[in-house]
């Protein structure tokens, strides 16, 4: 087969061409972690949110994701994955710590789910407005148990966004990019125990579980373990599974000077934490050196000062906390609770944020994909023109061929889809597990101007087609 | 520059060097990535991964099957069709698979090499030559040539289109 442009272009690299040096610094250092790492989950783990706005980039990379990024982000600060924030200048770190309650709940509401109202102090920007959640169907949570999901869920969403909003920067990026091989770079982090000029992004992670011993200076927890990774197998092709673990492991971690102690949203002392105390511990690295690394593969500095920089006591059952991504909390308990909002461009209907299982018509972001639609670079390339993507969450109402009917969650409005082929067809006959029936319900993301019918969906339109879906104790996945 | 197959027996035998191997293709790698997971912050993650884990499982790499870049690439598609997986948002792996062979390195001739170099240092306007460098073989994403450029980021993405017509139409 002849070569693409791309294959050609890739193939034509001249040898003495500088690359992205900050990349392959930071993957060697990955490298190096993994030669060493006694699991080697740990260290592959360094996301790219060094080179940071990655939640930022993610945002307008795929609005399909606008709802989810409170749990992306939070990716990057649950126990065993550290993102990295940038520095700002701000003395010490102020932790936002909600108390939310919840104030409502609807045994029943239009989709036939258990909704619950929570008070301003939660949600991803922590704006004071109430938020909605409904819980998965079969989800086996209790009123109280769905209480305690959500006010964890809550210091998750605002902790995260207190983080991407206030202490992403380009920094260590810059810092990185300005070195030629060869020098030596030494970065600090902003905070009054290391204090110097920042140019680094603190890393923060974020693990929870029983107090078992604590002083001043370190504080000891044991947590259990609901997904593990198993190590790396090449040859079956899938590096990481998942199981339900529940093996208990003890830590213990220095506490930073100035830890930040709270309790229902209100700062308390640390003496007021007790062996047997619930806490999720906010880490940080704060002063981390890197040796900027050469083409003969001398590593990188260690990152130092690694410590609790806040601890949250709660009563909140560890098996509470986690979330998608997480290697700590239930799995299904923690994606049982499902944020109600409007839809992206459909205000007038509710979306979930929940994941889905994509139906085969799906237009990626992608450069020059083969499957792109004309919509879809008209919007690439007007950007912030006319077009513009819409979201829509509905019930199947009926399935004829290419041609489905949806109602709108939160509305009795019937939307008509039209699929560029059989995708239902297709996909039930695939193999999959799951099977789209008459009642389902679908994720719709499309592109339309204004002026357009937005109750028809043509299949120039679309963008992805995808069953709603809920993950499983066992890892599998349900129709949400 | 020490030959590829040097560099892996000596990193093999517990040696320096693989960062060599990790700036020789992470540019193309990363590009690959994007193709198929759609996002280069994402698809930075997943090749970098690939990296780690080319480098943990270099002992079982066999020269006689395929190219490093190729085995490298394979691990690559690997890691992100089981992202997509786990994202959700895929249900044909063969159609990633596909796409993905677009993508996978290959080796032309020394002479067509040099003529594609010569078509890029003579692409106009400038600003061609500059984001086709800057994003297949200086390694910098739509966003960076755009702040570099100070230019639109869409309008980085339609440059880059249109160089790449000029380069097809120059190439025939």
């Amino acid at each position: 087969m002849k070569p693409t442009i791309d294959q050609r272009l890739d193939d034509a690299r001249p040898e003495n061409t500088r690359g992205d040096d900050v990349f392959v610094a930071r993957t060697m250092e990955a490298v190096g972690r993994a030669a060493t790492s006694e699991t080697f989950s740990k260290a592959v783990r360094t996301t790219s949110t060094t080179k940071s706005g990655a939640f930022r980039m993610k945002l307008s990379s795929y609005k399909r994701h606008l709802l989810a990024l409170p749990r992306l982000a939070f990716i990057a600060i649950i126990l065993g994955t550290t993102g990295t924030v940038g520095a700002a200048a701000y003395a010490t770190y102020q932790w936002v710590v909600p108390n939310a309650t919840v104030t409502d709940v609807n045994q029943n509401n239009d989709d036939n789910r258990r909704q619950y109202t929570v008070n301003g102090q939660c949600g991803q920007y922590y704006s004071g407005q109430d938020l909605k959640y409904e819980i998965a169907q079969n989800s086996g949570l209790s009123d109280d148990d769905a209480r305690k999901v959500l006010q964890n869920t809550c210091i998750y969403d605002a902790l995260g966004s207190f983080i991407e909003t206030r202490f992403v920067s380009d920094n260590d990026a810059k810092s990185m990019a300005r070195k030629k091989v060869g020098d030596t770079v030494t970065m600090y982090t902003h905070d009054n125990i290391f204090p110097g000029n920042p140019n680094a992004n603190p890393i923060f992670g974020l693990t929870t579980g029983y107090v078992t011993d604590i002083s001043p200076k370190s504080i000891t927890i044991t947590l259990t373990l609901y997904r593990v990774d198993n190590s790396f197998d090449y040859k079956s092709g899938r590096p990481f599974e998942y199981y339900p673990e529940g093996k208990s492991v003890s830590r213990t971690i220095a506490v930073a000077p100035d830890v930040q102690v709270f309790e229902n949203g209100k700062p308390i002392q640390l003496s007021d934490v007790s062996v047997g105390s619930v806490v999720q511990l906010v880490t940080r690295t704060q002063h981390l050196v890197q040796y900027y690394q050469d083409l003969h593969g001398n590593g990188l500095g260690p990152q130092t000062g690694f410590a609790v920089a806040g601890i949250i006591k709660t009563d909140l059952d560890p098996k509470f906390v986690g979330g998608v991504g997480s290697e700590i909390g239930d799995p299904q308990i923690a994606n049982a609770v499902a944020k109600l909002g409007p839809c992206t461009e459909n205000v007038s209907y509710y979306c979930v944020n929940v994941p889905n299982q994509i139906l085969g018509v799906v237009y990626t972001t992608a450069d020059e994909t083969s499957q792109a639609n004309d919509k879809y670079r008209r919007t690439d390339v007007t950007n912030n023109g006319p077009v513009k993507f819409h979201q829509l969450h509905g019930r199947i109402k009926s399935i004829d061929g290419t041609k489905v009917t949806l109602q709108a969650r939160g509305s009795t409005k019937t939307f008509t889809v039209d699929l560029p082929y059989d995708a239902i067809s297709q996909y039930n006959g695939a193999g999959n597990a799951l099977k789209v029936n008459v009642g389902d319900l679908m994720e719709v993301d499309y592109l339309q101007t204004p002026d357009e019918d937005h109750l028809k969906v043509k299949s120039s339109d679309l963008i992805m087609f995808g069953l709603l879906e809920q993950t499983q104790v066992d890892g599998s996945v349900a129709k949400y | 520059m020490m030959q590829e197959a040097a560099i892996i027996q000596a990193v093999i035998e517990g040696k320096n060097g693989y960062a060599e191997l990790v700036e020789r293709y992470h540019v193309g790698l990363i590009i690959h990535c994007e193709r198929l997971v759609g996002d280069r912050t994402d698809a930075e993650d997943v090749a970098q991964e690939a990296f780690v884990k080319a480098y943990l499982n270099l002992k079982n790499y066999d020269a006689d099957k395929a190219r490093f870049s190729t085995w490298l690439y394979k691990i690559a598609t690997n890691l992100a069709i089981d992202y997509l997986r786990k994202e959700r948002r895929i249900s044909h792996e063969a159609d990633v698979e596909t796409l993905a062979e677009l993508s996978m390195p290959t080796q032309v001739e020394l002479a067509e090499r040099n003529e594609l170099r010569a078509i890029v240092a003579a692409l106009e306007p400038p600003a061609y030559k500059q984001v086709i460098e800057g994003y297949y073989w200086q390694g910098k994403s739509y966003q960076e040539l755009a702040e570099e450029l100070r230019v639109p980021l869409n309008t980085v993405r339609t440059w880059i289109h249109r160089a790449k017509e000029q380069l097809k139409e120059q190439l025939v």
